[in-house]
């Protein structure tokens, strides 16, 4: 049985990420792929939209360079044909304090002979943030 | 159930949940559903955590009583077995003001019965509460903007 392309994909991303080795991510991105992590791109300039392999290697490189990843647990994957999407809890620490960061993501990504061709991240940016800033955010308590 | 008859299904709950329609939506999941969704309680005090219908009926009414209008689109629907994953994209009119609300969800369910017995999601919560607020948070936390929140 065939490995699917997630597990391959995730391999390569994470050891792009902690390793600096993007060689092998690099092989596994198709030339145009399409990759969008959703979040405040003033606060993590890594966020948002990127488009062809270099860029996405480019964005890699600037996480890599902000956080190192310890663990991460997933808590729910489906796996279509050509298509995956995961839920996870990922325990990281943010290089240039070295806060721990415990964040929730999720990820949807659809693959093309192998190579991701599109990629979706959702992370829960509030909590991210006051992680970050290392103090709560006092919002107004109102029901909008 | 086929994936192709619980993506159906799903589409059917999105049209229903996403246009109010919240009795509607409600046939759709389990008595005992249960729901996840970690938010800023200071202005989404209807989120968190959620058993049952009575509590979701809670939940939905407070959102839908709260937007003059609400569609959603589902451009990634990802269907293994009985569970399911979508990416949704929100659109919600605020009744204070009539200003549009636009935010993505993943949304993750289990199934049982043909029913959804399990509901998580993921929002970009930061961007939500920029929009709710209607104040740009990131410019005052990141000190290009001195006021306060």
């Amino acid at each position: 049985m065939t490995e699917h392309s997630l597990w391959r994909f995730s391999r390569a991303l994470h050891r792009a990420i902690n390793e600096r080795q993007p060689a092998d991510l690099e092989t596994l991105l198709d030339e145009d792929v399409d990759w969008a992590i959703y979040g405040p791109v003033d606060m993590f300039p890594f966020f948002g939209s990127r488009r062809g392999r270099a860029a996405v290697i480019d964005v890699i490189r600037q996480i890599a360079d902000n956080f190192r990843v310890h663990r991460f647990d997933r808590e729910s994957i489906m796996l279509g044909v050509d298509s995956a999407s995961s839920m996870m809890r990922y325990s990281m620490t943010a290089l240039d304090s070295n806060k721990p960061i415990s964040l929730r993501i999720a990820h949807f990504a659809q693959f093309r002979a192998g190579r991701l061709t599109n990629f979706r991240v959702l992370v829960d940016t509030f909590d991210l943030v006051e992680q970050t800033v290392g103090y709560p955010i006092h919002l107004p308590r109102m029901a909008v | 159930m086929t994936e192709g008859s619980h993506r159906q299904r799903m589409l059917e709950f999105f049209k229903a949940l996403y246009s109010g329609d919240v009795e509607g939506a409600l046939a759709y999941v389990t008595d005992d559903v249960e729901f996840l969704a970690n938010a800023p309680v200071d202005i989404l005090p209807h989120m968190g955590h959620r058993r049952g219908k009575a509590e979701m009926r809670e939940m939905w009414k407070a959102v839908a009583a709260r937007y003059s209008e609400m569609r959603c689109d589902v451009p990634i629907l990802v269907i293994e077995g009985d569970k399911v994953a979508a990416n949704i994209r929100v659109f919600f009119r605020k009744n204070i003001n009539q200003r549009m609300v636009q935010f993505d969800v993943a949304a993750f369910y289990t199934l049982r019965d043909d029913k959804i017995s399990q509901i998580r999601e993921i929002i970009d919560t930061f961007d939500l509460v920029e929009q709710l607020l209607e104040r740009d948070v990131a410019a005052i936390l990141t000190g290009r903007r001195s006021s306060g929140i």
